[in-house]
């Protein structure tokens, strides 16, 4: 990895980006939260990109794009007869990085309001003289000495009174230096129509353990998006605890086995050998993959997709990775991802390497399922599986699946991920990447079909992050397995791991 | 800085000046021999005394502090022309309402307090101090856009003599890793519409390294059509004693070095093709002519 030269590259793009076309003059005044000038994706998905594989650190590339980006506003002048007119228009908001990351997503260079709100964007950035330490500099630390236990439940616990009739499916417990909570997926209806109805109220349930113990239960969504929740106990169990009685009012205990031992073969741990870069155009194609299956009218009839504000600028990215030597120039990974563009009907792109052929299996799958005339894409009927699976550590992040649910027509992995970029804030990339979550997640059914997954939630707390994986295309059957693929920037596991179907949530 | 030569990077520059809406009216600023004159604020050390103690600070004081703080700034590299062609279209009207704009209720730096309910506890003290570390931040980030609007504001003229200042800072430093990137930039920015009107090649197609040794550096033009590449390698000090002078391209001459800087007459060093052997030359500017873009001639 050459910093220097990544550094460099971004600089040299800044220059190029301003003597490029004569920019625009300004328009009249607009609203003053209008962003103020817009330099071009390609500058900013460069510099995204360096600081995603740790080439460039978000100092340096914030205060690349600030200088720019004051250094564009400083070149326009007023449209005339605006010209020299002070306008009314109050202060632009103050937009961060993530913002700048996130929210540009126009092409080239358009001009926003004139008058204060022309320079107040510009540079609002402080300069602190050090650099910050890079990130991922060193694997961060997984939890120490807390107790873990992930168990396979695969149980209903229904709920019914004059005014709601609820059901919640439970897919697993887990028990973390967090806490103890079961992971589930509820379903709630007016008895009287057909309606739905918010969560029942689990504070009314009664807990109790082997041991004469009694808990509290609290509802957490915790970044889940519904009908998914942690259902969070208070106070903690004790480590050896072996069964929980859960009563919901008027109705049976449920007895909830918790030494029941997921039953998974070994995860097969290898490396990869992909470099930073590859790994991050790798991402980027599961993220075109993603986004295709919703232009299924496109990609039935082989027109193109719509996804130009995705892929634009990749050929700058790859050219950026190349500059600071995390992409090898022979590296296979953009001939593959200029084939994808080709195959998925995406241009734009600005990758200018001969398509490869090699695709790899996992593309070709979504890939044939997206051009397949008649697709089957008539998903499972709603439902949960049990699932209790801890992989190996990868790249300073252990995933721990706890359960796999359909619902409308998508199927959603729940997971928990531990180690400290659980701890980081949410980030996503220009291209809906998490910076946060450098996995890349694959599942493979047990028709031989692969599905990509997709962070749709994430709730930070203490080391912890619980997780919610939406997978493209939804399951289409009651898998009784599925394979996991996740591949960090160093090494991939692969898992083979059992599902429970439990009952209709 | 020194090119070369025991001169300073700037004796081939005129001094310039221009007006400042300053108070009620309006001020000169001039720039002399590598410093800011200030003539209308004689005492400029005991306006700064009265400010500190509560005093109205004059904006040819601000100018001169913000020229200060700048002095060896790399952003001014990124944000400064590139040649005269390059209008920055900066006046005294916007940094006016950039700073009125801070002031406006609800502005950016406006305080947000918050009604408590209850006594703070540790928790609202940290959410305090951070709230106190923000505003801090945002005001320390108006600054320093207020301060390069201004230094902007004065005019190309001060505009290259900054960039010379900053660029000699740096070249006399000698500085690694962390500056090069922005110094190869500044070069690169500044050399692509030279060598385009020097010899009619597209800028994109200027390749720029950053020279390190005591030498002028070298020069190669490599390829043709759409392949065709000018390599350059010039030390940091080129843009200050070359670029920031106008001297960058004088006849059918690029510029690589001064050999013995002078106004309005010096000897530079001038290739007439790249790979060529840099040539003495002797060049004279007009010393009537516009003191912001000297005028060389051989």
């Amino acid at each position: 990895m050459n910093r220097e030269r990544a550094e460099t590259f971004l600089r040299l793009l800044a220059e190029a980006e301003l003597r490029g076309p004569a920019l625009p003059p300004l328009p009249a005044p607009t609203p003053s939260d209008t962003p103020l000038v817009m330099m071009s994706v390609a500058l900013t998905r460069a510099a995204w990109a360096l600081t995603a594989v740790g080439a460039l650190d978000p100092e340096t590339a914030q205060a690349v794009l600030a200088d720019t980006d004051l250094a564009v506003a400083a070149r326009h002048r007023l449209e005339p007869p605006e010209a020299g007119v002070i306008s009314s228009a109050g202060p632009a908001r103050v937009a961060g990085w993530a913002g700048r990351l996130t929210g540009w997503a126009g092409s080239g260079q358009a001009a926003g309001p004139a008058g204060p709100a022309r320079f107040a964007r510009a540079t609002l950035l402080a300069r602190t003289g050090g650099r910050a330490p890079r990130a991922g500099a060193s694997p961060p630390a997984l939890p120490q000495g807390g107790p873990a236990r992930y168990v396979p439940i695969g149980q209903l616990v229904l709920f019914h009174d004059e005014t709601i009739s609820a059901e919640f499916g439970l897919m697993s417990y887990a028990h973390t230096a967090s806490g103890a909570r079961l992971i589930a997926a509820w379903q709630a209806r007016d008895p009287l129509s057909s309606g739905r109805r918010g969560p029942p109220p689990v504070e009314a349930f009664t807990v109790t353990d082997d041991r004469g113990n009694r808990y509290a239960l609290l509802l957490d969504t915790k970044g889940r998006p519904a009908p998914t929740c942690d259902l969070s106990l208070r106070p903690d169990p004790p480590p050896g605890v072996r069964w929980l009685d859960i009563t919901a009012p008027g109705e049976q205990a449920v007895r909830v086995d918790l030494e029941r031992a997921a039953q998974m073969p070994a995860p097969e741990v290898s490396d990869v050998g992909l470099s930073a870069g590859e790994h991050l155009l790798n991402r980027i194609a599961e993220r075109l993959l993603t986004l295709a299956s919703e232009f299924p009218t496109q990609l039935a009839s082989m027109t193109p997709v719509p996804l130009t504000g995705l892929s634009v600028g990749l050929g700058v990215v790859i050219a950026a990775l190349e500059a600071a030597e995390v992409l090898s120039p022979q590296s296979p990974v953009p001939g593959r991802l200029a084939t994808l563009c080709a195959s998925l009907g995406v241009r734009g792109h600005g990758v200018t390497s001969a398509p490869a052929l090699d695709l790899p299996e996992t593309w070709l799958s979504l890939l044939s399922h997206y051009h397949r005339r008649k697709p089957d894409t008539a998903p499972a009927g709603d439902g949960f599986a049990a699932v209790a699976a801890a992989l190996p550590e990868l790249d300073g992040i252990r995933l721990v699946l706890l359960g796999l649910h359909n619902c409308d027509g998508g199927t959603w992995l729940n997971a928990l991920t531990l180690g400290s970029w659980a701890d980081r804030p949410v980030h996503h990339g220009p291209l809906g990447l998490e910076a946060n979550f450098p996995l890349s997640i694959w599942v493979r059914d047990s028709g031989g079909r692969w599905h990509v997954a997709r962070s749709t939630g994430w709730h930070s707390d203490a080391g912890e992050a619980t997780l919610t994986l939406r997978l493209t295309p939804p399951l289409t059957r009651s898998s009784p397995w599925i394979e996991v693929l996740a591949t960090g920037p160093s090494a991939e596991v692969r898992a083979t791991v059992p599902l429970c179907w439990g009952y209709r949530p | 800085m020194i090119d070369g030569t025991n001169e300073p990077w700037f004796t081939s520059l005129p001094g310039c000046e221009t007006d400042v809406p300053c108070g009620p009216g309006r001020h000169t600023v001039g720039w002399e021999a590598g410093s800011l004159r200030l003539p209308s604020h004689p005492d400029a050390e005991g306006e700064l005394v009265l400010a500190a103690l509560g005093g109205a600070k004059a904006r040819c004081i601000e100018l001169a502090e913000a020229w200060a703080r700048h002095a060896d700034d790399l952003s001014m590299l990124a944000i400064g022309p590139r040649g005269p062609a390059d209008e920055i279209a900066v006046g005294w009207d916007d940094v006016i309402a950039a700073a009125q704009a801070d002031q406006a209720p609800g502005g950016p730096a406006q305080p947000r307090r918050m009604r408590l309910a209850s006594q703070p506890g540790p928790t609202m003290a940290r959410v305090a101090a951070r709230q106190r570390q923000m505003q801090e931040e945002v005001l320390a980030a108006q600054r320093r856009r207020n301060d390069i609007l201004s230094l902007l504001a004065l005019g190309y003229g001060f505009q290259v003599r900054l960039i010379g200042q900053v660029a000699a800072a740096h070249a006399a430093r000698a500085g690694g890793e962390r500056v090069r990137p922005a110094l190869v930039a500044a070069i690169a920015g500044r050399l692509a519409p030279v060598a385009e009107g020097w010899l009619g090649i597209d800028p994109d197609q200027v390749e720029v390294s950053l020279h390190q040794a005591r030498s002028w550096g070298s020069t190669e033009l490599t390829g043709y059509g759409a392949a065709r590449r000018l390599r350059a390698s010039l030390p940091a000090g080129w843009l200050a004693s070359v670029w920031a002078c106008g001297l960058a391209r004088v006849g059918r001459y690029l510029v690589v070095a001064v050999d013995q800087p002078g106004w309005p007459d010096a000897r530079v060093l001038g290739l007439r093709a790249p790979g060529a052997e840099p040539e003495p030359l002797d060049v004279h500017a007009d010393p009537d002519g516009p003191a912001d873009v000297p005028h060389w001639e051989i």
